[in-house]
């Protein structure tokens, strides 16, 4: 029983891990790109989730409706970015800046989401209901499938990056945005491109976990913290970091909730980014600057 | 320059004047709850059952101060459930708008701890609303002095672990319950109603041997159970005990416990009785024990005629938490009734003698000791409902029970 629970708990972390791999990808993304910490990413879930609430509100199946707010997302994303975010660029002051005007935003988001959706949350189907029982193992398959997606979500975009001709754009302006502009790269559209990806995957994720959080104003929070953290501990920057360090960390709330308590849970977590950072500072798979 | 001073100070000294005035020709409660943040639901619904009662005591006439009608006034401030944010809101309703009444918190018992500091640098009459926390009332005993101006609006966190505790005994002493191993788990969210109402529960059990097989606190919001439910698996309780005041939560945690079928008698604090819990957890809710059913908008004439009326004006369901708000505001209104006039010491006499049945909830008397609303069959009474087919009933206390315990 044990070891069959123990199992389970091992899925579970990779589920989760595959939540907080989606996010945190998208962030890496962005800040590998154009060196910006998007504090509203969170709040791209919850636009996420509700674009697919109202999907199925207006008549869609589900399954469409979580793709139409993929690519609603998709220009969302850019949208913000080119509103927002790029205009600060060029500012001296643009660090600061865009993380002040990205936390603003991600404010009023959520309470612009309050305002027009109001306060009760709202749920989405299971994309597959039941469970997959073999012995005493039990796991619902809408869990199996956010396992499946979200790999199989991220190992897409692990292709698009390294063989479209847009993802060695990506690649170059996260090399070095000056020498990728000589070379004909567009910058700015690079920068567009990488926000309404990001996006993007926060509304997969939305689609996804909705069924199992909810949907409400506050959705995204507590996952971007969980985001930040796995970012941090992948690697600022590392497309592949985020991913191992969001399924390294999963795994380790799962099985910590298992040998300890819930309350332990984020002590665990972060003792264990604390301990990897101090011995190695720039992440699991970041790059040491010198 | 200097004449854009003038302005400025001639402004802001008639702004401050038109604030005494309104002061003075109405009565001004102030309510300090979340509005913002995962408890927002709940503030809004408590908000949404103060604005319908002020509505109607000043569609009668308002509430004779001084020999003059004057009508109420409601202000909310945000608190987020942040106990920060909870004292500045109230500094501002007790500092800029000058309220005659303060209520703090309208639910979180956190907030309600950081503001009830105040009472003794503002003197004006303070209550909170649904915070049950116990230590509120112990922190009252300890120091009459410092909080003789604060009350306490609801019955205390104890009570929810005794019905809990009360009606475990009852289905073992009905034989519908046989303990395998005396065990009893919890799983509650990491705010103050969380973890008093759990360790109430884990005292009373712990005194006639049973043993608390696991105590899971999750932040508020929660929503991924499953390694919190694989590990109710292991060591399979009799009874989980399950609270959380964040909707969401209580539905993932009914579905997730459904997928993965953990036997044992299931009671659910507060969410249940959410208006979205039984649409959204579906088939997960049947056989869903929860406390308190003090709401039943289905099976009580009162509370339906309500329902009915808040429907009409707001277009969404009443809940327990909009019915209180409505009963609690009338409970402040008589309160200025009886009192007749603003004056702090006089209004603090009507608290303590303050002997109000709302019919649609129940009698609001307070305990002079700890300033708190007493909790009992005779007072504000406890009911425990089950949810079968979509629907909850009173299955406890036995006498007011509209159907039977049936086990999961």
């Amino acid at each position: 029983m044990l070891f069959v629970v123990m199992l389970e708990q091992i899925v579970n972390g990779l589920v989760l891990g595959a939540m907080y791999a989606l996010l945190a990808s998208g962030l890496s993304l962005i800040w590998g790109t154009m060196r910006v910490l998007n504090f509203a990413q969170g709040e791209m879930v919850m636009l996420g989730g509700y674009a697919a609430v109202l999907g199925v509100g207006l008549g869609l199946p589900l399954p469409v409706a979580i793709l139409a707010a993929i690519v609603v997302l998709f220009f969302v994303g850019a949208a913000m970015s080119k509103a927002l975010v790029l205009p600060l660029l060029n500012r001296d002051d643009w660090a600061f800046a865009t993380i002040a005007v990205t936390l603003g935003m991600s404010i009023v988001l959520q309470n612009g989401a309050l305002r027009v959706f109001g306060e009760r949350f709202q749920q989405l189907d299971y994309l597959i209901d039941g469970v997959a029982a073999v012995g005493m193992f039990r796991l619902s398959w809408q869990r199996v499938l956010i396992l499946c997606v979200s790999v199989s979500a991220l190992a897409a975009m692990g292709l698009f990056l390294k063989y479209s001709r847009w993802g060695a754009a990506i690649r170059a302006v996260a090399q070095d945005r000056s020498a990728a502009a000589v070379c004909g790269v567009d910058v700015n559209a690079t920068f567009l491109l990488t926000f309404g990806l990001s996006a993007a995957l926060c509304a997969l994720g939305a689609g996804l976990l909705g069924p199992i959080t909810g949907v409400y104003p506050w959705m995204g929070a507590p996952l971007m913290i969980k985001a930040f953290a796995v970012v941090v501990l992948g690697g600022l920057g590392s497309f592949q970091g985020a991913i191992l360090a969001g399924f390294l960390l999963g795994i380790l709330e799962s099985v910590g909730v298992m040998l300890t308590s819930s309350e332990w849970r984020d002590v665990i977590s972060f003792v264990v980014l604390i301990a990897v950072l101090y011995v190695r500072p720039w992440g699991l798979f970041g790059v040491r600057e010198r | 320059m200097r004449a854009g001073s003038v302005a400025l100070a001639l402004s802001l000294t008639l702004g401050m004047a038109s604030v005494e005035q309104a002061a003075a020709e109405e009565i001004r409660i102030g309510f300090v709850g979340p509005l913002s943040g995962p408890a927002a639901a709940l503030g809004i619904q408590t908000r949404q059952g103060v604005e319908l009662a002020i509505e109607e005591i000043n569609a009668a006439g308002g509430v004779p101060i001084a020999g003059k009608p004057l009508k109420l006034e409601a202000l909310f401030e945000d608190s987020a459930s942040k106990p920060e944010v909870g004292v500045s809101a109230a500094q501002k309703l007790l500092t800029r708008d000058k309220v005659d009444f303060l209520v703090a918190d309208t639910i979180a018992s956190s907030v309600t701890f950081a503001v009830m500091d105040l009472a003794s640098s503002f003197n004006i009459p303070m209550m909170s609303a649904q915070p049950v926390s116990s230590a509120i009332s112990d922190k009252i005993a300890k120091d009459p002095e410092k909080y003789k101006n604060f009350w306490k609006g609801d019955w205390n966190s104890d009570e929810y672990g005794r019905i809990v505790f009360d009606f475990t005994k009852w289905i073992i002493e009905k034989k519908t319950l046989v303990p395998k191993n005396k065990s009893i788990a919890f799983v509650v969210e990491d705010t103050d109603y969380g973890r008093s109402n759990a360790q109430v529960a884990i005292e009373l059990f712990k005194k006639e041997g049973w043993n608390t097989s696991t105590y899971e606190v999750v932040p508020l919001g929660y929503s991924d159970f499953y390694p919190q439910i694989a590990k109710l698996r292991t060591v399979a309780p009799d009874v989980i005990v399950s609270a959380f005041t964040s909707g969401n939560s209580g539905v993932a945690f009914a579905r997730q416990l459904k997928e993965s079928a953990v036997p044992g008698v299931v009671i659910g604090l507060a969410y249940p009785g959410y208006p979205e819990f039984v649409p959204q957890a579906r088939a997960a809710a049947d056989g869903f024990v929860w406390a308190p059913f003090n709401f039943d908008s289905k099976n009580d004439p009162k509370q339906k005629a309500f329902s009915e009326t808040f429907r009409a004006k707001y277009k969404v369901d009443a809940s327990n938490e909009s019915v209180w708000g409505y009963c609690f505001t009338k409970v402040i209104a008589d309160v200025f009734r009886r009192a007749a006039q603003k004056e702090t010491a006089t209004l603090v006499k009507a608290i303590a003698a303050t002997d109000y049945v709302c019919d649609v909830y129940g009698r609001w008397v307070f305990d002079e000791k700890n300033h708190t609303a007493k909790a009992g069959s005779d007072y504000l009474a406890l009911r425990v409902g089950q949810i079968w087919n979509g629907e909850s009933r009173v299955i406890f206390p036995e006498r007011l029970a509209t159907t039977a315990y049936r086990p999961r």
